[in-house]
């Protein structure tokens, strides 16, 4: 079984391009209170990275072939994970909503399940975004992909 | 443009995520199924081009083109493909739209990879039990052959009718018409199928070695003659052999075809025994087999065991608006293949080719798109994209003014005619130089001498009939 797999991939991206053009100025303020809240969420539960990913999921994936592939699997994800990372700090939203969609469903698959919400969030607003207001809901995806990053590492360096 | 080669049983990942393609592949290794994966569309197509895969995974996000337009291009390609949308996009909107496109099923991820096998199991038996397609026996177009003009359904008709049979085909038609692409067809709608279709450009290879290419040869036969050689004619055995340029073929060598074709035996050189094979022949020339013979060039007897069904392909100007039929899909797939953006002609190109004389036919308008493609991007082909050559061949100058025809030694004379009057005019002012020699005048000229005897056998009907 894959791990993510049940989980439902909620899209929130609908009808947003009607409403937007009308409620822009309310929906920035909102994004910002938003992302407040989950940078504050996302602050106190850093010292526990493990709760980022689910592990069994995670397990489970890794352990899907032999060795050979725990290893190379590890490294590629690692390898996607920090290109997204990297793809999300940009001020053009389409290229961001590209990242947050690919992040979005790379996280369901490996159990990440925060940063999936978080990209999910993301995918559907990022277009209509001021930069500033991209940057406020960025911060707390590439923090949780951070965390991410720090369980992948840890199971690249676990005994398969 | 639809596939013809069997659908082949590797499944085609399409998924620009690299730790996706990864797991998704490894789920379907795992399960016995032999899978390619790429990251890009351009990728997908190049390997969808080459595998034919019956199944298709793809996702829907993917970095150089959307899914949905990979998906309708797969399906127009080879509509029977059963093609998997994974996306993590999960709305039903989007779900009904893919399936309305002709998706065979729709995974949200994540998905288990049981369920990704189920969905792979369900397309191979959806596959094995769906229909064959009817749609080539009632719809005109034959692929791969691109064009509804009433010509070429004839020859579309005439293909699917000789395919039936064993008869011998005789191609004809100028260069670049198309004249291998026919006898392909022949052969793939015929029930050999499923045996080799070898292909002998009997104007290519010196006339010491031809016969050896066509019936082989022993080790030591003749100097140079290290190995035993299979000869064309053998490897065609339980299929189609296809000789082009035919009226090129050496006289003794024709005698040799001419014993092969009444006994459906070959010698190989060197060897003292016979050897019974069972092949098609479809030959082809672009030259007029007729006057070969009656010049002594092409042995009168084997011209009359061959050309038992004459197939003529018209040339590409006397096509109609097959030229930008076939422009505007080759144009496409040429800037797929390219990474360059475009969708088709501009009106005025439209128009222009359809004027133009194409002497070198489809062969050579493949060559001009490629240069349009390979050096522009698009969207759309200008008449400033297209090589300066090709705008020279314009037949009628109608940009020039009279003051421009007047400064051209003998265009003054021209002006103010008709196409086909002025082409008249060439083409007779060509056979006077050359005492009425149509061949001679046709070499000069650039066409085939079939072309010319028909325009003249038209003039004298319309002379006749005024």
């Amino acid at each position: 079984m894959f791990p993510g797999a049940g989980r439902k991939n909620v899209n929130t991206s609908l009808d947003c391009a009607h409403v937007l053009p009308q409620f822009h100025g309310v929906i920035v303020t909102w994004v910002k209170r938003l992302a407040a809240i989950m940078d504050n969420t996302i602050n106190t539960n850093l010292n526990t990275s493990a709760s980022s990913v689910d592990v069994s999921t995670l397990t489970a994936l890794l352990n899907m072939g032999g060795p050979e592939l725990r290893a190379n699997l590890c490294a590629q994800l690692i390898t996607d994970f920090t290109r997204l990372r990297g793809a999300l700090a940009n001020d053009h939203g389409a290229a961001v909503a590209r990242a947050a969609h690919e992040v979005k469903g790379l996280a369901l698959t490996v159990g990440a399940s925060k940063l999936a919400d978080l990209a999910i969030g993301l995918d559907g607003v990022a277009q209509s975004l001021p930069a500033s207001a991209l940057a406020l809901m960025v911060k707390p995806l590439t923090t949780e992909i951070d965390a991410v990053l720090s369980v992948l590492g840890d199971a690249a360096q676990a005994p398969a | 443009m639809n596939m013809q080669a069997r659908p082949s049983d590797t499944i085609l990942l399409i998924e620009d995520t690299p730790s996706l393609q990864m797991i998704y592949k490894a789920a379907l290794t795992r399960a016995n199924f032999a899978v390619e994966s790429c990251g890009t569309a351009a990728e997908g197509m190049a390997a969808f081009h080459r595998l034919k895969s019956s199944v298709v995974l793809l996702d829907l996000m993917l970095p150089d083109r959307a899914g949905l337009e990979v998906m309708q291009d797969l399906l127009t390609m080879a509509p029977q493909t059963c093609v998997i949308v994974i996306t993590a996009n999960g709305s039903i909107n989007k779900a009904v739209e893919m399936m309305r496109a002709g998706a065979h099923e729709f995974l949200v991820k994540p998905f288990d990879d049981q369920r990704l096998i189920a969905a792979i199991e369900n397309a191979r038996r959806a596959l094995h039990h769906r229909p064959q397609p009817v749609k080539d026996a009632v719809i005109d177009v034959l692929p791969p052959f691109i064009g509804h003009s009433p010509k070429m359904l004839l020859v579309y008709d005439k293909i699917r009718s000789v395919a039936r049979s064993m008869a011998t085909v005789f191609i004809t038609g100028e260069s670049g018409t198309g004249k291998e692409l026919c006898a392909e067809a022949v052969h793939q709608a015929s029930a050999r199928a499923g045996g080799p279709f070898v292909a002998l450009n009997c104007g290519a290879i010196p006339v010491d070695l031809l016969e050896s290419e066509v019936f082989g040869h022993l080790r030591g036969s003749f100097t140079g003659a290290i190995s035993d050689k299979m000869g064309a004619a053998a490897a065609a055995d339980g299929g189609t052999l296809f000789l082009d340029e035919i009226c090129e073929m050496d006289l003794n060598l024709q005698t040799k075809l001419l014993r092969f074709l009444q006994t459906s035996t070959i010698t190989p050189v060197g060897a003292t025994k016979p050897r019974k094979i069972n092949v098609r022949i479809i030959c082809a020339t672009n030259r007029n087999p007729l006057e070969e013979v009656r010049l002594g060039r092409f042995r009168e007897d084997l011209y009359y065991r061959l050309h038992v069904v004459p197939i003529h392909l018209p040339a590409l100007r006397e096509r109609g608006d097959d030229v930008n039929e076939i422009a505007d899909k080759l144009v496409v797939q040429m800037a797929r293949e390219e990474g360059h953006e475009f969708s088709g002609l501009s009106p005025r190109v439209q128009e222009l080719f359809r004027t133009l004389p194409w002497p070198g036919n489809v062969r050579q308008l493949i060559n001009v798109l490629r240069n349009v493609v390979v050096l522009n991007s698009g969207p759309l082909v200008s008449p400033d994209m297209l090589p300066p050559d090709l705008l020279a061949e314009r037949p009628a100058r109608a940009a020039e003014t009279p003051e421009d025809t007047s400064n051209r030694p003998g265009l003054g004379d021209l002006a103010g005619r008709t196409l086909a009057q002025i082409e008249r005019i060439v083409i007779e002012d060509c056979l006077a130089r050359h005492n009425g020699s149509v061949p001679k005048a046709a070499r000069e000229l650039d066409v085939s001498a079939s072309t010319l005897y028909r325009k003249l056998d038209a003039w004298a009907k319309a002379e006749q009939s005024a």
